[in-house]
């Protein structure tokens, strides 16, 4: 069963909402369960939106082999409310399957789960791309509380 | 020679890469003095919509054989080595522009 991580944090800039969490996962599965269900908490996402993201991911997978690896799970699904970006940071890395090659896979710690509604939100994922390649910020979220996470998230990126 | 060249740029949704990747598509040919026209789409449009383009890109992977001249964009994502993407895609640009 998924569970809920205790140290969640919100903050809402730009119309986004930004959510950042801790949590422990043992596949990549459960790691978007909790960001889908932290979402559905939130307001921004119905419940299908898991399944909608899960589906997508066996498809096209979101890992993505940056210098730090990380996971951007995402869908076009009808269940998106309200725009948001969920990142989940675990303890203990999951295995994602690879945006750019389908048969390997990468280890993360950090999944970012985008909640966006068709349209072009060209500066949101610009940054958010720019973020996922610096690894000197993705190394800083090991450390940093969710509620600091979140306040950069929502400075940096709205 | 192409007054422009049409680029279509997919990804698995339709929704987030192929929007980063578009933009910087639309910059390197720019800075490359290409006159591009890009249209973004889903990975299973590419099949179809291959035919009103000239260049198909991919942020994901595509295997399946295509009618249009195709390149990976995914270092534009990944950042890693995406100096060399880019260099590669301008000869790919410049190519198509001259057929």
């Amino acid at each position: 069963m998924v569970t809920q991580s205790v140290d969640t944090a919100e903050c809402e800039a730009g119309g986004k909402l930004f959510v950042a969490l801790k949590g422990s996962a043992s596949t990549s599965e459960e790691a978007i369960r909790i960001c889908a269900n932290t979402l559905q908490a939130n307001g921004c996402v119905t419940e299908k939106f898991a399944d909608d993201c899960l589906n997508r991911e066996k498809e096209y997978p979101t890992g993505i082999c940056c210098e730090t690896p990380v996971a951007l799970p995402h869908c076009q699904s009808d269940a998106i409310r309200r725009d948001a970006l969920c990142y989940l940071r675990l303890d203990e890395p999951v295995s994602f399957y690879r945006m750019d090659d389908p048969e390997d896979a990468v280890m993360t710690r950090h999944v970012f789960n985008l909640a966006i509604a068709p349209g072009q939100h060209l500066e949101f994922l610009t940054k958010t791309i720019r973020l996922l390649q610096d690894n000197t910020v993705l190394d800083r979220f090991t450390t940093m509380t969710s509620n600091q996470i979140a306040s950069y998230l929502a400075e940096h990126l709205a | 020679m192409k007054s422009s060249v049409k680029v279509l740029v997919a990804c698995g949704s339709g929704v987030a890469t192929s929007t980063v990747a578009q933009e910087k598509v639309k910059q390197i040919a720019a800075d490359a003095g290409i006159p591009v026209q890009v249209f973004k789409g889903t990975i299973s449009e590419v099949p179809t919509k291959q035919y009103d383009v000239d260049v198909v890109l991919t942020t994901a992977n595509y295997k399946k054989p295509l009618d249009r001249p195709y390149m990976t964009v995914f270092p534009l994502i990944s950042g890693i080595n995406k100096d060399a993407c880019a260099k590669k895609l301008v000869d790919l640009l410049k190519a198509v522009q001259a057929e």
